[in-house]
């Protein structure tokens, strides 16, 4: 059972979520990104999903809690890789994940979050 | 007669004879399975196995040869429904079902029914294990005249559930588990919930579509 990798880059934070969500690791997610969050002063908490082969309505609200969380601490949490067949079975479900923003690549979710990368050559 | 004699006999005609061997050592088969004895899931492996095989070695796309090879195997039977029982006792076992249903469903539907039906698992296995901590989750793959269908059960001997507020439109529960059983109804082709207090069995059926 993996730890929950949060890394900093700029006024961000990446956030992977593992292949399997376990309640402990669930608790280790959002302990993890509110600790950092009181650390790091960052703008926006990106947040991992492609990992994750289904996301049930579970999983559904412990996202839609971590970016309420990167809210009270004034950043965004914008949520990214989620999987075709995973975004159709959402819409199937009702899962609302409205309480999350989403972004189709790590690209577009710091366009969002008005990041750029730049290269220094 | 046992599978491997049947179909080394029947594939004498279809590929060399020297090539035979090779093929029938490939089929991943219970030792000694019997003609008619196989279920659902293991007769569709082995006929991918002779599949890949008559591909192999004839050079051409396998196709009326495995429906005569379908017969061999089956003693043109219906092949015996596969079924797993998984206990939910603790959170682990909630993946353990999710996992043994991707595996399941992985032959018979597309991907993203795959992804549909685990997730329905996942809702049904999760509701054991927080509201009744322990239960039987069953799936089963049978073929009948019009195909293959998987039942999903879920049974607890937990407090119950009100089905009729479960079910109403809007419903969400604190955990925001509600939704999901709803959802779960509009995924399956049919659902049924019934439950009193000590006794609740949630029951639904999905076709393969052809």
């Amino acid at each position: 059972m993996g730890s929950i990798s949060v890394m900093k880059l700029g006024d961000c934070l990446f956030v992977s979520v593992p292949e399997e969500l376990r309640d402990s690791q669930v608790r280790d997610l959002q302990e993890t990104v509110s600790g950092r969050l009181s650390q790091d002063a960052v703008r926006g908490v990106v947040i991992d999903v492609s990992a994750l082969s289904i996301i049930d309505s579970f999983v559904a609200r412990v996202l839609g809690d971590t970016a309420a969380i990167a809210r009270s601490f004034g950043a965004r949490g914008v949520l990214v890789g989620v999987r075709p067949a995973v975004a159709t079975t959402l819409v199937d479900l009702g899962i609302d994940l409205s309480a999350v923003e989403t972004a189709l690549n790590l690209e577009r979710a710091l366009e969002k979050l008005h990041l750029k990368v730049i290269s220094v050559s | 007669m046992l599978v491997t004699e049947a179909v080394g006999s029947a594939l004498e005609s279809m590929i060399p004879h020297s090539a035979l061997k090779s093929v029938v050592s490939t089929l991943e088969l219970p030792p000694h399975a019997e003609v008619g004895t196989l279920d659902v899931a293991t007769t569709r492996r082995v006929l991918e196995q002779l599949s890949v095989g008559l591909k192999l070695y004839t050079g051409r796309a396998a196709g009326p040869q495995v429906d005569v090879l379908r017969k061999v195997v089956t003693g043109s039977q219906r092949p015996v429904p596969t079924r797993l029982e998984l206990p939910v006792l603790g959170e682990g076992d909630v993946l353990v079902s999710v996992k043994a249903c991707q595996r399941l469903c992985s032959g018979f539907f597309s991907a993203t029914d795959c992804v549909r039906l685990a997730t329905v698992v996942s809702e049904l296995s999760r509701n054991i294990y927080m509201y009744a901590r322990e239960g039987l989750v069953t799936l089963q793959l049978a073929e009948d005249e019009r195909g293959v269908v998987l039942t999903i059960s879920a049974f607890d001997r937990g407090p119950g559930l009100d089905v009729e507020a479960v079910m109403a439109k809007g419903y969400q529960s604190k955990t925001g588990l509600g939704r999901g059983l709803k959802g779960c109804r509009d995924i399956l082709d049919s659902f049924e919930v019934t439950s009193q207090p000590g006794k609740t069995l949630i029951t639904g059926t999905k076709r393969v579509r052809r």
